[in-house]
């Protein structure tokens, strides 16, 4: 909805604000500057011309001694039920001369990567954050407490041109053990693209697959990344490192996000990433399409694959949840609310008043009736306090856990492990906004405490897919 | 100053980038990170950056749009992860002094709102709403396409609704997450 007035008012305030800042940087500061940088970048240049020196001695000696990199299988044709031309797009570096050109496929367990309940965690070791030296994957049992190193996947993951920046999406792990990781690299912080890393956990060794300019990532129950390029979907084969696009769906209709927060990706059905919601352009009405790009509507929606367990764009009959404010009267602006809508978006039911209580996060029960709330809980000493509710209607919402945050992060709900039953999640797991996991909620409502250093990346087990019809 | 005389490194051009686009700058880094150093930092090593690769700009009309891309990413490039200390900082000094308790009860709800989302939605903001750049430029510039900058701008639009119908409990002393 477009409102005039608030953009107006955001316009005066941040003019207004910007505006009157002091300059304070001189121009003998920047000379000053500048000539550091010089000084720099000489000796940058000497330490790289030394660099290639050593890496085309040690290359050498590498090719010799036949220990090279093992290479994926490359061309294997893609599953028969897509029906989209296939159109490669990512072929693995060439081989140097002398050495074997035939690759070698990893031979790979195709089972989850841990039981029922438990919590994949990754978790950046090192002291640049932006280029870790490692990273610690881990399968965690909140139940238990027991913590079990699945493997350490080295920093050289990300390519030398490649960093983590805050807003990079937090991994996600497949269903049998490859990893997902988002990054940005280019040749300066000014000339950047997004890029996707998938590591096979099963051998971290080996060289990533690196998918250049594509974001947006989402697993399938048969180990296929779902990932967007200049807002297309495509589909990427790990295990073959093969790329295959979606017929163009035009501006029919757009596909809908997953709805995992700050880890959300396209919406894939259960069907074997052969379809994705969707919702028409003209009238925001539901439906999926096709591998034709064909868009169908409906309210009752295919079920959704589920890796983080939050993968609930749409509830009941197609219903919506969101934040809404109303005009009102008031200033500020008027009264918000958290707001159930119909399939045609007209609201039916408000589950929180805003104003009284303040929400961080909310997710759609198992039902697609109910909902689960991160309510804001105020500060105290020095903590911010977030509460996981559960609201079996409108008039009825029952606290189930506590969880305290440093002051200023901002609490998520990353993912339900299962939710046998409305209401009912084994374990829930809650974050921040980066993918950060600070605790683990049991179904009794007992805090499994974490220190908020890895993040999430799913569960090692998928919940069951989400089919609120 | 011209394009051909940055293209030049002639020296008094960085005196001439500091001049003209200095202050915007500026005021697009602090808004984006609000944090006055390291804006300041982001400022001088845009302006820095800018003139060793001035050769890149074929057009002196893109220029301002490839420095607010510089500095936009630059700030974005600030990293807080590593420290999860909560610090408490003054609001930094303003050109002309300001009774805030006189300043606009909607105008400090705003910011703080601002203030409160996250980083890239945040840029996203400054760009469209203090710069003026369209959707296409902000989408350009932050690397992502237009529908992605149009629903990022509406999310943030729907944020600063619900903030602004919270009190405001900011005081002069800004609390901040490093």
């Amino acid at each position: 909805m477009h409102d005039n007035q608030l953009e107006d008012r955001l316009r005066t305030a941040l003019r207004a604000e910007g505006d009157g800042l002091s300059m304070t940087i001189t121009a003998a500061e920047l000379q000053r500057r500048l000539a550091g940088r010089q000084r720099q970048t000489r000796g940058r240049w000497m330490t790289a011309i030394a660099a290639a020196i050593a890496f085309v001695a040690l290359g050498a000696v590498a090719a010799m001694s036949n220990g090279w990199l093992r290479l994926p299988a490359v061309g294997v044709s893609p599953s028969p039920s897509a029906t989209a031309s296939p159109a490669p797009t990512s072929s693995p570096a060439p081989s140097p001369s002398g050495v074997p050109a035939t690759p070698e496929p990893t031979p790979r367990v195709a089972e989850p990567v841990g039981s029922a309940g438990e919590a994949v965690l990754v978790k950046p070791i090192g002291s640049d954050a932006r280029r870790p030296d490692s990273f610690e994957v881990t399968r965690f049992d909140p139940a238990t407490g027991r913590s079990v190193v699945i493997a350490t996947v080295p920093g050289s993951v990300l390519p030398e041109d490649g960093w983590l920046e805050t807003f990079d999406r937090p991994p996600q792990v497949s269903p049998t053990g490859w990893l997902a990781m988002g990054f940005t690299r280019g040749p300066n912080e000014d000339e950047t693209t997004p890029a996707i890393a998938i590591i096979d956990l099963q051998a971290p060794d080996i060289a990533p697959w690196i998918l250049d300019g594509y974001t947006s990532m989402s697993w399938d129950l048969t180990d296929k990344l779902v990932v967007e390029r200049e807002d297309r979907v495509w589909v990427a084969w790990p295990t073959s490192r093969f790329l295959q696009t979606f017929a163009p769906v035009g501006t029919t209709a757009r596909i809908a996000s997953n709805g995992a927060g700050i880890s959300s990706g396209p919406a894939v059905t259960v069907e074997d990433s052969t379809r994705f919601l969707a919702m028409r352009t003209t009238d925001d009405a539901w439906g999926y399409v096709g591998f034709d790009g064909a868009f169908t509507p409906t309210n009752d929606l295919p079920a959704v694959y589920q890796r983080m367990g939050r993968e609930r764009p749409a509830g009941a009959d197609a219903h919506g949840l969101g934040y809404t404010c109303d005009g009102g009267g008031a200033p500020a602006g008027g009264v918000c609310s958290l707001v159930e809508t119909d399939a045609k978006q007209k609201p039916v039911a408000t589950w929180l008043d805003l104003d009284k209580t303040g929400a961080y996060d909310f997710a759609w029960a198992v039902d697609g009736k109910s909902v689960w709330v991160l309510l804001e809980g105020g500060i105290s000493g020095g903590s911010q306090v977030a509460t996981l509710a559960y609201a079996s209607d409108v008039d009825s919402r029952t606290e189930r856990a506590r969880i305290d945050f440093a002051e200023g992060m901002r609490p998520q709900i990353l993912g339900f492990a299962d939710e046998p039953t409305p209401g009912s999640a084994t374990v829930v797991a809650i974050g921040d906004d980066e993918g950060f996991i600070h605790a683990f909620v049991l179904d009794g409502g007992d805090v499994i405490e974490q220190d908020g250093t890895a993040w999430f990346a799913g569960w090692a087990v998928d919940p069951a897919p989400y089919d609120p019809d | 100053m011209t394009l051909e005389a940055l293209r030049r490194r002639r020296p008094e051009t960085l005196d001439a980038l500091l001049a003209t686009y200095g202050r915007e700058l500026q005021a697009v880094a602090y808004l984006i990170l609000r944090d006055r150093p390291a804006a300041e930092d982001v400022v001088i090593e845009t302006l820095l950056t800018a003139f060793e690769r001035a050769g890149q700009i074929r057009d002196e009309r893109a220029l301002r749009a490839w420095l607010l891309r510089i500095a936009t990413n630059k700030a974005l490039s600030v990293r807080r992860v590593e420290s999860r200390v909560v610090r408490l900082e003054v609001v930094p000094d303003r050109a002309a002094p300001r009774d805030l308790a006189g300043d606009s009860t909607d105008r400090l709800a705003l910011l703080d709102g601002v203030g409160s989302l996250p980083l890239q939605m945040r840029a996203a903001v400054v760009l469209r709403y203090y710069a003026d750049l369209s959707v296409e430029d902000v989408a350009a510039t932050l690397g992502k396409s237009p529908n992605t900058i149009k629903a990022q701008l509406q999310t943030a639009l729907d944020r600063l609704r619900i903030h602004l119908a919270e009190p405001l409990t900011v005081s002069p002393v800004e609390i901040r997450h490093a």
